[in-house]
């Protein structure tokens, strides 16, 4: 970790810790050595701006006043150059911006390279939805509705560790942003970036209430999609709650799929990879709910009609565009290579469990 | 075609060129002469930077996918490529000494070292459609993964090679066919003895601009059909 | 400052008869014919000036669309959604999402394309170029008569695109987004794609137009330090027109063969790289930010100026910082792709960024150290201008943070960008536009405006723009990020404050609009100088005649000697030089 030559200077109280305009700037969750870095150097920039436009309106209003056109419209001569002060306004400036800059590029790099000894974890990104990969290879199954009723994981994260994301896109180019971080790194289809912070410490007094750590403490900070990916960036959502490290490794110990039935399987897959599109609810999302969807007679926008049966939601997952339930837009992207042949008997089974059209064979009750 | 329409030569009845008064805003013929130039300069600039992106795109996939690039520039005859920078080579040429021409007066040698040049550029389409782009085509070497499959190429990367091959070549094959009306329409001004020793403006101008087109295609050929 | 009185055989002047350029040519279908087919570059910017306004109204719609959305957040109430303006028949959330995506993808093709970038420079420039320099037209006429109706392709393009559904790609078409979104009617996709490429071409030869035109047709005695600074910010502009243009016009013609036959350059599914989209875009899309704000500054110099009759402070810094912007912006394109970059490449692109600080920051120390000991007079042009300096002060400071390498990764893409870019192209070159088009629409229609309601527009939208956009700036800081449809109810108040001023923005233009419809039904004839300027649009007719002079101007004194001149057609009682002005030392 760097330490910037500027963090104890004396600006850098200006912004601390409950300081009412830092909280009028930024909100009150920043979290972490990195957002404290930014908070700092933004205020600088912030009062040196500050400085410069008050001077500039102060003169503007002040001449403006004194200056305001009399009986005659003559002005009198003035001095229209002055070659000392045209320098010192030209050469101060770059100073003080060669000074930001360094500032900024410290702060950078404190973002970009990992810090020693980070957990490593795969980010996925793909129209509209995140991943988390852990270190064991689980998945998050915990969701929570956002306002308009679309489904957002929540990522569990360890407080005070170091951490290193490695983040890939499955189509178009999406923004890693969780604002209470203060940095956000972009996520390109078919080429790695990394995001690398050491997470601060869990602030305010939330417990977690059920399960079976029930007391923990935590925090949650929003993970946004910050570059423009379609219909719905703006519901491309999560929620990062950071716990104790050592209940997060048991936390992320839990999620590890070995040992489900087929149905057990589907539902967990449902939740990580299908929940942001299909409801299982009845609730009209993006593509058609999954509540009494098997076994029921679909119309397509080809204006064709069939059953919804195995073969269809096989069809469905790996070739999406063949046939789309009308009234749906061809959004979903193909799922071969994503979601394996086991994977998609897991889920057929589950959509059986939530279908009342589904009609299991004599004597399987 | 070198017979002379009567009215550019007979007595009494000065030529086009010589009766030529520069456009009003302007102070006089010269000015307007420079100002032409400098014009065509500015789009010529404007020219450049266009197929600078493609050079930029073709130095990038080059250094991410040599193989891709050797594969793709195998499959290009450097032969046809040389003829039609001979072709273009002797077109650039014709093209300056019908400015020589029409500043000398000669009006005959004028017209036909145009009539030339247009009919170079022709050739230059003809060798390009009839050797290259056709041939190519019909083997499935055309550009965009959407409407085409590349069956033969060993590379994955071998699509983007035709991308940049065919945007380069099909922008710069447009721009001859444009440089070749333009020449031909300042033929058909010469007929009628628009162009003489004291006004050139339409030569010189359309001149600058095929040798621009010429240009190009002299960094395409090499970056093309020789570096493999 | 030359003295040289140039009458020369074949530099005839206008005919003494000759009309004023607004007077019909016989009845309503030929007059409109003659306008139509006109190379008279003042009828041409008049042409350009409706189209701008035009479209400037439409995508002024498509803003408030998206401050209506903006309102409330979409939410879920017992199954239904509310919150949504803008919903799907279906009813599905996302669906309704993309309605508003269209939108704001509207709203900034057309503000950007269609109205920031051609505004000043084809309007106000081409109107103000020749007559400024003493010229009779702009270098090549029939040219210009062609950029227009490119432009007017170009715009038609856009628009039947919006009418066939619009597309959902904001206007930066960033790749991967752009080549695989709408794919079931493409075309609309292409059309818009094509726009802006046709767009460019017209900017092309504008720019083009205007630089041969200052290189040859200043009037005789007029040095290249004599000239407006408005000309020079032209001139500067038409430059990165020609030189940034094209790279943007190869990359929207790959991106339009991307769409028509996936050649695969941008396409990361066969290895070509969106990223290098990115790169050509900003090539051309930065320089091109300076396209917009470099004509406003050249306003600003010319308001200030002679609505305080005083010299400007510093003219050949104001002259060569207008090229220093135009040459340094064409190496700092790298700064938009910061959260998608090397640490490398991310720091040579930051500390050039900080290079453009410079000679935009002596900029504004030579403007508000030029109203020092001046004469002000507060018109709505010098108000307007006034209001320029505190918005664009503003927009400037903020663009600090963003340069920085480790805020901008905060706040890239969000809504600070959003506020810190419309305090600069809004508060800075919208607001000098009109400005601008106060300041010499006596000149260009012969009639003057309501003074005192123009002054109330000027307010309502000086108070209108605050409100909206400085909220959007609270908004960045905290989290929101650009380009959403919907958010997180601990936004609700800021947006709404924002919508609030949003409307208070449509208020204040609706009474410069009805401004100008008085002027040009009842207002009253203007004369030749009315703010007593000194540049040579103000020594002809209000308005110009057919070709802009009686005679080929004499130039006698710089654009900016109040101190020492009597403005033309103004009586010397009324502007009684003292003695000591002539002695003052001027330097």
């Amino acid at each position: 970790m760097m330490t910037s030559l500027f963090e104890h200077g004396p600006l850098s109280a200006t912004l601390a810790e409950g300081n009412a305009l830092r909280d009028f700037i930024f909100g009150t969750g920043g979290s972490g050595h990195h957002a404290e870095m930014v908070e700092e150097t933004f205020a600088w920039i912030f009062w040196i701006s500050a400085f410069f436009f008050v001077v500039l309106m102060g003169l503007t209003v002040l001449w403006s006043v004194q200056y305001k056109r009399r009986a005659t419209p003559v002005a009198l001569v003035s001095s229209s150059h002055n070659t000392v002060l045209e320098t010192l306004w030209t050469v101060i400036p770059l100073g003080i911006l060669a000074v930001m800059f360094f500032k900024g590029f410290q702060g950078y790099l404190d973002l970009s390279v990992a810090p020693a000894g980070a957990i490593e974890m795969d980010v996925r990104a793909a129209k509209w939805d995140w991943r988390i990969i852990y270190p064991n290879g689980a998945e998050s199954t915990e969701r929570e509705k956002l306002g308009s009723a679309k489904e957002i994981p929540i990522f569990y994260m360890p407080a005070e560790s170091p951490v290193k994301l490695r983040m890939i896109s499955s189509d178009v180019i999406h923004s890693f942003w969780v604002p209470d971080f203060r940095g956000k790194f972009d996520v390109m289809p078919n080429r790695y970036t990394y995001y690398g912070f050491t997470s601060g410490p869990i602030k305010g007094d939330k417990k977690l209430e059920a399960g079976p750590f029930a007391g923990t403490p935590y925090e949650d900070h929003w993970l946004f999609c910050a570059e423009y990916c379609g219909d719905s960036h703006s519901e491309m959502a999560a929620v990062v709650r950071m716990v104790p490290r050592e209940t997060w490794a048991k936390i992320v110990d839990g999620w590890s799929s070995a040992g489900l039935t087929p149905v057990e399987k589907g539902k967990r897959l449902h939740t990580i990879q299908c929940a942001s599109c299909h409801s299982i609810d009845g609730s009209k999302n993006v593509g058609p709910s999954w509540k009494d969807m098997f076994g029921k007679t679909e119309t397509f926008t080809d204006g064709t009609s069939g059953v919804v049966d195995d073969a269809y939601v096989r069809e469905s997952i790996y070739e999406p565009a063949k046939r789309i339930v009308a009234g749906f837009p061809p959004q979903m992207q193909p799922y071969k290579g994503i979601l394996s042949e086991d994977d998609v008997t897991a889920i057929i089974e589950y959509m059986k469990t939530i279908s009342v059209n589904h009609k299991p064979a004599e004597g399987q009750k | 075609m070198s017979t002379l329409p009567a009215h550019s030569t007979s007595s009494g009845d000065a030529p086009l060129w010589k009766k030529y008064q520069a456009a009003n805003h302007y102070r006089s013929k010269e000015e307007e002469f420079d100002a032409c130039k400098l014009g065509m300069w500015l789009f010529l600039t404007t020219e450049v930077l266009l197929f600078a992106g493609i050079f930029v795109g073709y130095a990038i996939f080059r250094m991410l996918y040599p193989e891709a690039w050797a594969n793709g520039s195998a499959y290009l005859d450097w032969r046809w490529g040389g003829l039609n920078t001979v072709v273009l080579l002797v077109s650039s040429y014709t093209m300056a000494v019908s400015i020589h021409h029409a500043q000398l007066n000669n009006q005959a040698a004028l017209k036909r070292n145009l009539l030339i040049t247009v009919l170079c550029g022709a050739a230059f389409i003809a060798i390009k459609l009839t050797f290259e782009y056709i041939p190519k085509w019909s083997a499935g070497k055309a550009p965009g993964g959407s409407f085409f499959a590349y069956p033969f190429a060993t590379d994955p990367h071998e699509p983007l090679w035709w991308g940049i091959y065919y945007c380069g070549t099909g922008i710069h094959a447009l721009h001859v066919l444009i440089g070749m009306s333009l020449i031909f329409w300042v033929y058909l001004k010469a007929r009628k003895g628009h162009y003489g020793p004291h006004h050139y403006t339409g030569v010189e101008v359309v001149g600058l601009y095929w040798h621009l087109v010429d240009l190009i295609w002299i960094f395409l050929f090499p970056l093309l059909y020789l570096i493999g | 400052m030359s003295t040289i009185n140039h009458h020369g055989s074949h530099a005839v002047g206008g005919h003494h008869d000759e009309g004023s350029y607004l007077a019909p040519k016989g009845g309503l279908v030929s007059t409109m014919w003659a306008w139509a087919t006109t190379i008279d570059h003042k009828k041409l910017g008049v042409m350009y000036l409706a189209a701008v306004l035009t479209l400037f109204f439409l995508g002024g719609v498509a803003a408030l669309a998206v401050r209506v959305e903006l309102f409330q957040p979409t939410t879920m109430v017992n199954g239904k959604v509310t919150g949504q303006v803008f919903q799907d028949a279906g009813g599905a959330v996302a669906a309704g999402h993309a309605i508003y995506n269209r939108i704001f993808t509207l709203h900034g093709a057309i503000m950007v394309f269609m109205v920031i970038v051609p505004g000043i420079p084809s309007a106000l420039g081409n109107f103000l170029l020749p007559i400024m320099l003493g010229a009779k037209d702009v270098a090549f006429p029939r040219l210009n008569l062609l950029s227009w109706w490119v432009y007017v392709v170009g715009s038609v393009l856009g628009v039947v695109s919006i009418i066939m559904g619009g597309v959902d790609t904001g206007w930066t078409f960033y790749t991967p987004y752009s080549t695989s979104t709408d794919w079931d009617v493409y075309m609309r996709v292409v059309l818009m794609i094509g726009a802006a490429f046709v767009l460019g071409f017209s900017s092309i030869l504008t720019g083009l137009n205007f630089v041969v035109t200052v290189h040859k047709l200043r009037a005789p005695g007029m040095g290249w330090f004599d000239m407006p600074l408005f000309v020079w910010a032209i001139y500067s502009t038409a430059i990165i027109q020609v030189l940034a243009t094209p790279v943007i016009g190869i990359t929207l013609l790959l991106l339009i063969f991307e769409r028509l036959f996936h050649v695969g350059i941008f396409d990361p599914a066969i290895g070509g790289d969106p990223v290098l989209f990115q790169h050509f875009f900003w090539f051309y899309s930065h320089p091109v930010v300076y396209v917009m704000i470099l004509p406003a500054f050249g306003i600003i110099s010319e308001l200030i100026t002679v609505h305080a009759h005083k010299k400007i402070f510093g003219y050949r810094a104001m002259a060569f910082a207008s090229l220093g912007v135009a040459f340094v912006s064409f190496l700092v394109w790298g700064h938009h792709m910061f959260a998608s970059m090397g640490e490398m490449a991310s720091a040579v692109f930051s500390a050039l960024t900080f290079l453009v600080a410079i000679p935009t920051a002596v900029k504004v120390f030579n403007w508000v150290a030029t109203l020092y000991k001046g004469s002000i007079q507060f018109t709505a042009p010098m108000v307007y201008a006034l209001f320029f300096l505190f918005l664009f002060t503003i927009g400037g400071l903020t663009g600090l943070p963003l340069g920085t390498l480790s805020t901008d990764l905060h706040l890239h893409d969000s809504y600070f960008v959003v506020a810190h870019f419309h305090y600069v192209m809004m508060g800075g070159t919208i607001i000098s536009f009109v400005a601008g088009i106060h300041h010499w629409w006596p000149k260009m229609f012969g009639r003057m405006y309501n003074e005192r309601w123009a002054i109330v527009g000027a307010c309502l939208v000086f108070i209108g723009f605050n409100l909206t956009f400085f909220t959007q700036f609270i908004l960045g800081t905290r989290g929101m990020p650009r380009r959403y449809a919907t958010y997180i109810p601990e936004f609700t108040e800021l947006h709404q404050w924002s919508t609030y001023g949003s409307f208070i923005l449509l208020l204040g233009f609706l009474v410069h609009l009805f401004v100008f419809i008085h002027s040009l039904v009842a207002g009253r004839p203007a004369p030749k100088n009315p703010w007593g300027g000194l540049s040579l649009e103000w020594e002809t007719d209000s308005p110009p005649i057919e070709h802009n002079f009686h005679h080929e101007p004499l130039v006698k004194h710089g654009p900016y000697d109040f101190e020492t001149t009597v403005p033309p057609h103004w009586d010397p009682k009324d502007y009684p030089i003292p003695a000591s002005n002539f002695t003052a030392d001027k330097h």
